[in-house]
Order: structure tokens, then sequence, then C-alpha cells
């Protein structure tokens, strides 16, 4: 009997150790507060914070009293062993400019960025400013699900991102002419091109200056093809793919048809993948390919840049800016040269390339926007939280730029700046040019501004379709975009599969929409 | 040195089907190692042999590049390696504890109610709803999210296991000693904890290695959940950093200011690297479960 | 003789199934008032001890299962944001089965389902026979030590992640200087086969994968069921007369019947759901191996990405469930009446 009962206290002590565990010794909890906080003072504590409102009525003209955190996320690797000791430092920084204490939180790359954050969203969790893009946390659809505040009364009362991106930029990104986010002032413009392996283009004796067309390269590729065995003359992985010469401007997502032609002839949105250009291209990609002159695992070869490593392959192409294949000399080891195939364009993808977000359920939201244009202004703040602390993780050149230390490397190596502020604010590497932001600018100054700058496509009236399209489009695109299949049947069953999923509905839409959004614009 | 013949037992299979069966197994065994070693060999080989040679067994130019690269996160490893055997060890025992007990009552049956219980259980398998309700239980009604608990609590209770924890107490306990414990009047607890659960050690072998692998593979909970880097358990390292690697090889069109780490990346043996740390001490957990298989333990149990 | 022993230890008590899921919430704890049944409370305070052993179980469901199910009222909502998660979900729209269209309209519904179904028809008998068999012969071999070798080895693959197994994949089948292309047909004079081009060979690719990666880890169970089988009985019926593959038919497998029908009944339940990793990272997302290789999930994976729509992805997970829990049923049901304890509820 006595064993019974120890055992019987055994068992309901571990009952109750359980339960206890489980409610926290206790804490009660409301719902739709922020989860377990025990290190968030609210400056005011506003529950339901609809869309629209600011949390002060007077501006904020001296030092703000409280100390408010603000809980940042961003895009990155991972997040840094030495964040800790980098946010001491920025803490200390700003308690006499805005008193905040950031709390900057990174999640990788793709699928955990993504996850996360529109769980938090969804879940309405407490945190103040969200980087986001059109490939990141889905810029559109958040926004338009409500998850994201609106910024223009704070663009109003503090103009100072207006002035430094140009406002036709930040309004570049806006939905129905509300801004849900700001922009980063980087490259405002994209361009495709070539990368060539310099070794074989000095070896051959290639003018550049003379390739402006993927023809003038074919009669260099054949040479390659005949005199370098063990080089193949282009490399094509997934989208890295000539394809991209075409640049269309894409209404929506990647992979769902409906684009409109690069240089703002006209405004008829089209099937991209079955126009004329396009079936040109693959039908050009397929003689390289025949000719041996694309590799034939291209069709499901991965990691561009591994591949770049190599050292197998002549051409690649990529997406280029001023500096490019400097970049990619250092990051593969290999020396290429640039070859720009298209003109500098700004399109809605550089709009919302990079942005940061208020979520709506931030309880300091002028704060945050405070924080964000301090993003933009203040460039030591930036230097802390793009490389870390001076001395410690980099060290400064005699000619500005700055040496990453062992230290900074592997602790706190947070990686780009463009995806905040200021981006021409940024100290530059030890290996990057030294006017490199002058070229940049220069760059956004060429570029063509794209009719369809500002336009947001809504695929809601039209979501099954644009799901099934995708579909059809994955099994495709790739082969097509690498020469791997013979063109006119393929693209026949490609046809007749996106009619059969219903694009001409979706981008009947899409003109509709876009019609609509022209004439509510006045373009 | 004359050695008797191998007597053949009685009660055994015929030495042909014996070596028939041994042969298949090393073939089978083969196809499963094969892969293992592989994975081994091309976390110690130098970027350079993979990319001239492919994948080989024996490494054509050994290095330690990928292991280096994976140390320099230095001390984030060993912590996260504490987390997980932690986790997995407070976990599984729990765990256990709780699947045990819920599974007993449903194996009586006396119990009127054991398949309105079954059934309880078993809805949870097939209908859930969604990861943002589920998310937002633990994040706004349970605040374990800032501990390590958060690895652990969602995957106490596991029907699938349960389940399997049922059938083998139906199977392997008879109601005879239920019976005759009852008659020498012991209650519910003292029989199920002295009598039955010994009885049990397959079963709770079974469930044990099961819990053990689920808690220590898990990355999800992690992911989802934990903010902290202090609270990374190696399987979420291990995956952010592999996933780390494969964007920057694959959107080396977006990331700018990666070039030191895209030069010294040793990107294939490293994601070798990275599998292999992750399994790391988890396969012995197999071999030490698997005394429990052994015949003949629960001999005698039922017997007078 | 077995089978006196098997219908012994089974004792036939008749279930009657739960209709009202509250009831059985409302009933665990001892102490509240109940309305319904007031058998119930007496059945509380005679075995009181089995429902304190249940307690934790129950509190671990709720909180982790049950309370969340609120959630699945998103699927028919458009989901939008209204200051906090639960005005949300009261404030959004109701859209009735839109957010169900994405899957179920598109052209692809079809193929998708088939495969989903036919894969896990295929997995489920395979994963019934190929362990059991193999656990059968494991615990038969003479050479304990070499048994327990392999019973390790076999488990191997278990801890390779699917990721890392596309990967190895890839080195296999691959068109360039994949092993198979180059170590095996070559030398064979058949011609290189481009892999990841020809849907034809991926069921069987898929199959093999699932089979490499969990059979060591499904004869885990068999094993242990296998150790728990008194001796005895084969000792009885080698006395009399049978041979070792006799008894192996009339012992050893109708002591596994059991827990062979448990298992595949909750294989059965999941059978619209997929193992997203198998599907997604192995065949490399190609394009060409679609009609062969989509399955729901990753379907559904790729119509999702990039987009934060959780009315669509609850939409998806809801259906899934729905018709698991159909098929679960009826496949409960026909046990049942073959025989009442082998079923699951």
């Amino acid at each position: 009997m006595r064993s019974m009962k120890r055992y019987l206290c055994l068992a309901l002590a571990m009952v109750l150790a359980l339960s206890l565990m489980l409610t926290g010794c206790g804490d009660k909890q409301q719902p739709a507060s922020s989860g377990g906080g025990d290190n968030q003072p609210a400056a005011s504590g506003g529950t339901n914070n609809t869309t629209g409102g600011s949390d002060t009525t007077q501006p904020v003209s001296s030092v703000p009293k409280d100390t408010v955190e603000l809980t940042m996320t961003l895009v990155g690797n991972k997040q840094e062993t030495d964040t800790d000791l980098v946010m001491e430092k920025i803490n200390e920084y700003m308690a006499d400019k805005l008193n905040i204490k950031l709390n900057l939180q990174v999640y990788g790359w793709g699928d955990p960025y993504e996850q996360k954050i529109n769980t938090m969203l969804a879940s309405g969790e407490a945190f103040d400013i969200c980087f986001t893009a059109n490939w990141a946390a889905n810029y559109y659809k958040n926004a338009a699900a409500g998850y994201f505040l609106p910024l223009n009364d704070y663009l109003a009362k503090y103009p100072t991102i207006y002035e430094i991106c140009g406002k036709e930029f930040v309004d570049g990104s806006a939905l129905n002419g509300i801004n849900y986010a700001v922009p980063t002032n980087k490259e405002k413009v994209h361009n495709w091109g070539y990368l060539l392996m310099k070794s074989i283009v000095d070896e051959f004796g290639i003018d550049i200056s003379k390739i402006k067309t993927m023809e003038d390269l074919e009669p260099w590729f054949d040479k390659v093809k005949k005199e370098k065995p063990g080089i193949t003359p282009l490399l094509v992985v997934g989208g890295d793919s000539p394809f991209q010469f075409l640049d269309w401007d894409r209404i929506s997502d990647d992979n769902v048809p409906g684009a409109l032609y690069p240089d703002n002839r006209d405004n008829t949105i089209v099937n991209h993948f079955l126009a004329p250009e396009s079936i040109n291209m693959y039908k050009k990609l397929r003689e390289y390919y025949l000719k041996g002159w694309i590799h034939p695992d291209a069709a499901t070869m991965e990691n561009t840049a591994e591949q770049m490593k190599t050292g197998k392959f002549f051409a690649v192409e990529q997406s280029l800016k001023p500096g490019k294949d400097a970049e990619m000399t250092s990051s593969t080891g290999i020396e290429w040269v640039q070859v720009d195939m298209t003109k500098p364009v700004m399109s809605n993808r550089e709009t919302t390339g990079a942005l940061l977000a208020i979520p709506a359920a931030s309880k300091n939201p002028e704060r945050a926007f405070l924080f964000i244009e301090a993003l933009y202004t203040d460039a030591k703040l930036r230097n802390m939280l793009n490389f870390g602390i001076e001395g410690v993780h980099y060290t400064v050149n005699a000619d500005g730029r700055i040496t990453q230390t062992q230290e900074g490397i592997d602790r706190y190596n947070m990686g780009p700046g463009w995806r905040y502020g200021d981006q021409f604010k940024d100290l530059l590497l030890d290996n990057e040019d030294l006017d490199k932001w002058e070229k940049f600018k220069a760059f956004n100054d060429q570029g063509l501004i794209l009719n369809s700058l500002g336009f947001v496509f809504n695929e809601e009236p039209v979501s099954t379709q644009s799901s099934a399209c995708k579909n059809v489009v994955t099994t495709y695109n790739r082969e097509l975009m690498c020469g791997a299949v013979d063109v006119d049947p393929i693209v026949k069953k490609f046809e007749q599969e996106l009619k059969d999923s219903g694009v001409d509905a979706l981008i009947a839409e899409m003109q509709r929409q876009y019609d609509e959004w022209r004439a509510k614009v006045g373009k | 040195m004359l050695r008797a013949k191998r007597v053949r037992k009685q009660n055994e299979i015929s030495a042909v089907s014996n070596v028939i069966f041994n042969i298949l197994f090393i073939i089978i065994s083969v196809t499963c190692i094969a892969p293992v070693v592989l994975v081994l060999s091309i976390s110690v080989s130098s970027e350079e042999s993979i990319r001239e040679y492919g994948y080989q067994f024996i490494p054509k130019a050994f290095s330690g590049e990928a292991y280096n690269y994976l140390m320099r996160a230095g001390d984030a490893i060993w912590r996260a390696y504490g987390i997980s055997i932690f986790v997995t060890l407070v976990g599984t025992l729990l765990s256990l504890f709780v699947i045990t007990m819920y599974a007993y009552p449903l194996s009586r049956s006396s119990f009127k109610y054991r398949n309105k219980f079954a059934f309880f259980a078993f809805f949870t398998m097939i209908f859930g709803g969604g990861l943002v309700p589920w998310y937002i239980v633990y994040t706004q009604l349970i605040p374990i999210r800032k501990s390590v608990w958060i690895m652990i609590v969602p995957y106490l209770m596991n029907t699938w296991y349960m389940m399997i924890m049922r059938t083998f107490y139906k199977t392997t306990i008879p109601e005879s000693i239920i019976e005759s414990a009852r008659i020498d009047g012991a209650g519910e607890f003292r029989t199920f904890f002295t009598i039955v659960l010994p009885l049990c050690k397959a079963g709770l072998a079974t469930v044990g290695l099961f819990c053990t692998l689920g808690y220590w593979n898990d990355f999800y909970l992690a992911m989802v959940f934990v903010n902290d880097s202090k609270n990374y358990n190696i399987q979420y390292l291990m995956y952010q950093t592999l996933v780390a690697v494969q964007n920057l090889l694959n959107n080396s069109n977006q990331i700018s200011n990666m070039t030191e780490i895209l030069a010294n990346l040793p990107s294939e043996s490293l994601r070798m690297a990275i599998a292999v740390i992750s399994i790391g001490p988890i396969v012995l957990a197999y071999p030490f479960f698997q005394k429990y298989f052994v015949k003949g333990l629960t001999v005698g149990a039922v017997k007078g | 003789m077995a089978g006196d022993f098997y219908a012994a230890m089974m004792t036939v008590i008749f279930a009657k199934r739960c209709d009202n899921q509250m009831d059985v919430v409302v009933s665990t704890n001892p102490a509240a008032k109940k309305k319904k049944q007031p058998g119930f409370f007496h059945e509380v305070r005679k075995n009181w001890a089995l429902f304190v052993m249940l307690l934790p179980g129950v509190i671990m469901l709720i909180i982790n299962n049950y309370i969340p199910m609120f959630g699945v009222v998103i699927a028919f909502k458009k989901y939008r944001f209204h200051g906090n998660f639960f005005s949300s979900v009261i404030k959004s729209e109701w859209v009735g089965f839109r957010n169900f269209e994405f899957f179920i309209k598109t052209p692809y519904a079809w193929q998708m389902t088939r495969n989903t179904i036919l894969y896990n028809l295929t997995f489920i008998i395979l994963d019934l026979i190929i362990p059991v068999a193999f656990a059968i012969i494991l615990s038969e071999l003479r050479n304990k030590r070499m048994s327990k070798v392999y019973q390790s080895v076999v488990f191997l693959p278990y801890f390779l992640s699917w990721i890392v197994v596309s990967y190895l994949a890839h080195s296999l089948l691959n068109m360039q200087n994949g092993f198979i292309n180059n170590s095996v047909l070559k030398p064979l004079g058949i011609a290189a086969v481009d892999w990841y081009k020809e849907p034809k060979y991926w069921p069987f690719i898929l199959v093999f994968f699932h089979l490499w990666k969990y059979t060591g880890y499904n004869i885990v169970v068999y094993l242990a069921a296998i150790t728990g089988i008194d001796p005895e009985y084969y000792e009885a019926a080698s006395m009399d007369g049978a041979s070792r593959w006799q008894q192996i038919r009339h012992i050893t497998i109708p002591m596994l019947q059991n827990l062979m029908i448990i298992m595949s009944l909750l294989a059965v339940g999941r059978i619209f759901n997929a193992d997203f990793g198998l599907f997604y990272n192995v065949p490399r997302n190609a394009g060409s191996l679609q009609p062969a290789t989509q399955v729901i999930d990753t379907y559904v994976y790729t119509a999702l990405r990039n987009t934060n729509d959780l009315g669509m992805a609850s939409a998806a997970g809801t259906y899934q469930a729905v018709v698991g829990c159909i098929t679960v049923f009826t496949a409960n049901l026909i046990v049942r009446k073959i025989d009442k304890e082998s079923a699951l509820f």
C-alpha cells in the first residue's frame, strides 16, 4: 500500500509540475498581447492598432523620455553571433537621439524568412520594423491583406525619405496611392548582360566594345567550343539564361504569364512566355544547345555561383550593375568582364526590391518610423548595423574603405546594406571600387522609367488561374530557357495547357486592372 | 583442431534459407551504408577535387575546410548540441510518461470510455487548425516561447506512438495478470508501474526510440518559435547554415558584399559536413535501444 | 494453440462511437457538473486512477490540437488583418468555398490527387509487407550478432535528410556523370538515360527511396512486437511437428496482425498527405517530371509560395484532413466488421 501511495504522489507531482510549467506559474496572458513579453515596455499601450493610427499627436522634437524597444526583422544569412554586442553599441548611440533599444532579428534567405514573417504578421505579433520586398514576405500581398501600416501621414510629417530617394521612387511601391513601406535608396534600375571569362577574352583578343547583341558573341562561342574542349561556352542555370535579355516587364510573379514590353512601346499586356520574341529566343537557345554551346544537364543544374567557380564556362548571363564583374571576380576567384546586353530600366522590381514596412500590430509606429528615417540619414548608425564595431569587426583604411577582421567575418558578417535606408551612405569594402556610389548614381540616372511603375496587380479575382498557370510554367520554362527540348512541340503543349489553365482570363484581368489604374493615375 | 559441426538447433530455419537471407541483407546493408560513407567522404574532400571528380567514396584530396568553416561558429555549435541533448532527453522521458499513461486505460477492456478517448486522440491526427492558430497558442496563450521548453512541449503527446503503445499493451499483457494483481489488492498505479511497464520493455523501447529520434531531428519548432539564437538546437543551426549556403549560391544576383563568403565557401563538402554534424551522436541511439528488442526478456511473465 | 491464446487475449467489448467531442472534454474533469451521463461520474469514481492517467495527455491534446482547431474557419474566409488575430478572424469576410478553388478547379487537380493516392497506397502496402518480412527474417537469422548489425545498418538511411538524399540521387542519376549512366549502363552497352526528363521511371525511383529511408524505421515496431511473443508457442508447435515456416505463418504473423492493422489504419488517415521532403527535393523540382511527381502538398507549396494567404493554406489543409477523415472512418468501419478489437476506435 505504501508503494502505491508513493507512485501516486509521484504521478500527481508530475502532473502538477506539467500544469505549472504550462501555465507559467500563474501568469495570465491575454490573447493578442505580445507573446510572453518580459522586456517589451510599450510606450503607449494601444492593443488594437487599426490602420493609420499614430500613437502620439505632438511631433517628436526633443529626445523622448521613455525608452522604447523596437524589434526589427531582416532577411540575411542568419542571426550573427555578435549581434548582441553590436546592439549594445547601437543602443548607446541611439540613447540620446531617439531613446530606443534595437532588437534585431535576422532570418535566413528564402523559406525561413517567409515562414517566420508571414506567421508573425498573420498572428498579429507585435513587432516594429519588417523587411519586405516583392521576393520576400511578399510586400504586395501582405500590404493588401492589411498587415502593414500606411505610412503616408508619417511621410508627410517627416519628408526626409522622399527627399533622399526621390518621390517617384518611393511612390513606385505604393498600393493605390497608399505607401505601405519605404524603399532602400540603392540602384534604381537594372540591366542584363553577359559575364565573360577574362582569360579567354584576352586570349582570343575579343573586343568587348564591339559586342552589343547575342549574335555578336556567337562566333566566339563557336571558337571556344572548337578550341577549348574543357570549357562550355554558355552556362545556363534556371533563370540565369539569355532569356532574361528580353527583359519582360512582368505584371505578377516570375512564373506567372503576363508582361509588358520593356520599352514603353505600348500598354498591351501579353503572354510573354509565348510572345514571338520569346519563341525566337527559345529557338535560338535550342540552336545553342544542339551546337553544344550549352551544357547538356542545364535543365537540372543548380547554383550559378558554384558553377562559375569551376572555370569551366566561358559566358554566363547575369543582372549587371557598375562593378558587377569585380564583385563576381572576388567571389568566384575567376576574372570576369561584363558586357551589357540590355538598356537600364526602372521598373516595379526595383522599387519593391528592398523595403522596410511597419507591421500594423506594432505598438510604437511613430518611433519605428523615426528609426527607419535614421537609417537614411545617419551614416554612423548604418555602418554600425552593417559592419559592427570599429576596431573589433573591421578596420578603416587610409582611403576610407574598410577591411573586415577575421572576427568580423566570423561573428558579425551582416551582409548587404541594400536592405535598408540609404545605401549610398555606407562605407566601402576594400575590394570595392572607390567611385562605386558615383557610378551607381550615374547608372540610376540612365534608366528608362517604365510606364507600369507603381502598378500593382491584384491577383485575387483570378487566383485559381494564376496558380494553375504557375504550375504549367514551372513544368516547361526551365527546359525552354536552356534549349534542352525541341521548341515547337513543347511550345504547343505549353500553349494548350496554359489555355486550359485559364491564361486568357488571367491576362484579360491584368489588362483590365492596368487600364483602370492608368486612367486613375492619369498616365 | 576439430570442431563439432554446429548442430542445428531444434527449431530454426534451414541453413540454406539462412545463407540466402544473409546474402539478401548484405546487399541491403551495402545500399544503406554506401550513401552514409559517401556523405562522410565528401565532407572531408577538398572543394576542388569535388569539382574535378565529383563525388568519390575515397576522397581524391582530403580537406578539413568544411568542418573548419562550421567550427568557426565556435561555441554556438556546442551550445546547440547541449540544447539538443537536453531537449531530447527531457522530451523523451516526459513524452514516454504522457504517452504510456494515456495508452494504458485505452488498452483496458474494462474501461468503458476507452474508445471515446482513443477517438479523442486520433481525431487530432487528421484534423488541425493550421499553422497560425497553433502558433498563437504558443506565443500568446502559453508563455513558454522564450525558453527551451517550447521545443519540448508541442511534441509531448504523440497519438501515433500512443496507438502503437496501446497495441503493445493489448498484445503483451494478458488480462489474467491484471486480474491477479487486482486480486492481490494492488491499485491501478501500482499495477501499471510495477507490473505492466516492466513487461512492456520492448514497447517502451520502441516508443522511446521514436521519441528520441523525433526530438533530435526536429528543426521545425526552433524555426517557427525560437528567436533567441542561444536557444537554437543543432538541427536548426545546421539547417540555417545549409539554407544560407544554398541561397547564397542561388541568388548571387541579389547579394553584393558577400564576396568574402562566396569566395571561401566550401559548399559541397560543407553541406555534407552539416549532415554529418546533424546526425552526430544520435546514431548511437539505435544500438542503445536495440538491446530491448532481444527476444526472451519478457518470457515468463505469462506463466503461473 | 496460438489461435486460442490470441482469442483469449482479445476481449470483445462493443465500442460506441463518440458523437459529441465537447462531452468528452467537459467530462474529463471529474469535478465538473455533468448534465448528460449520470453513469459517467460513477465510472470516474470507480476508475479514478485511469482518468488521472489520461489527464496529462488530454491536457496536451487540448492545448496543442483542439484549441487551434478553431482556425479551420479561416479556410472559409478571406483573411484580412484587423488589429489582432482574433478580431481578424471574426471580421474577415466569409467566402464559402472560394479558397478551395485554387487546387480543385485547376486542370492538375486530378493529376496531383491521383499521384498522392497512388503513391500513398503503394507505400501503405509495401510498408506493411516489407518491414514485416524483414523483421521476421532478422529475428530468424541464426547469427544473432549479424542480425543486430543488419538492424542498425538498415536504420542508417533514416538519418539523412531529404535534401542530402537529393544530392546523392543527383550524383546517381544525372545525365553527364551520374553513377548509373556511367558505371552501370555504359559498360552494359545501354544508352544513357536522362533520368530527370523522363517521368515514367520516377514512380519506381520515388518508391525505392521511400522504402530505402523508412524500412529500417518501420522494422523497429515489428521487431519489438516479435520479441514479445512467448517462445513456448514455438516450442509447443515444433513438438507437434510444425516446420519453422509453418510456425512463422501460424504464430508470428497472427501475433503481428493487430499491429499491422493499426499501422495501416494510421497511415490511411493520412492518405491525402504526402511526404513533402521526398516529392519536392528528390526530383529537384524538375518540371518535366511533374506528371509523375506532383502531389497535393507540392502543388499547394508552389501555389502559395511568396503569398501569405492564410485562407488558401488553411483550405488545402482542411481538404486533406476531411478526405483523410472519410477514408479512415470507412477503413475503420470495415475493420470493425471483420474483427472488432483490431480497430482503431
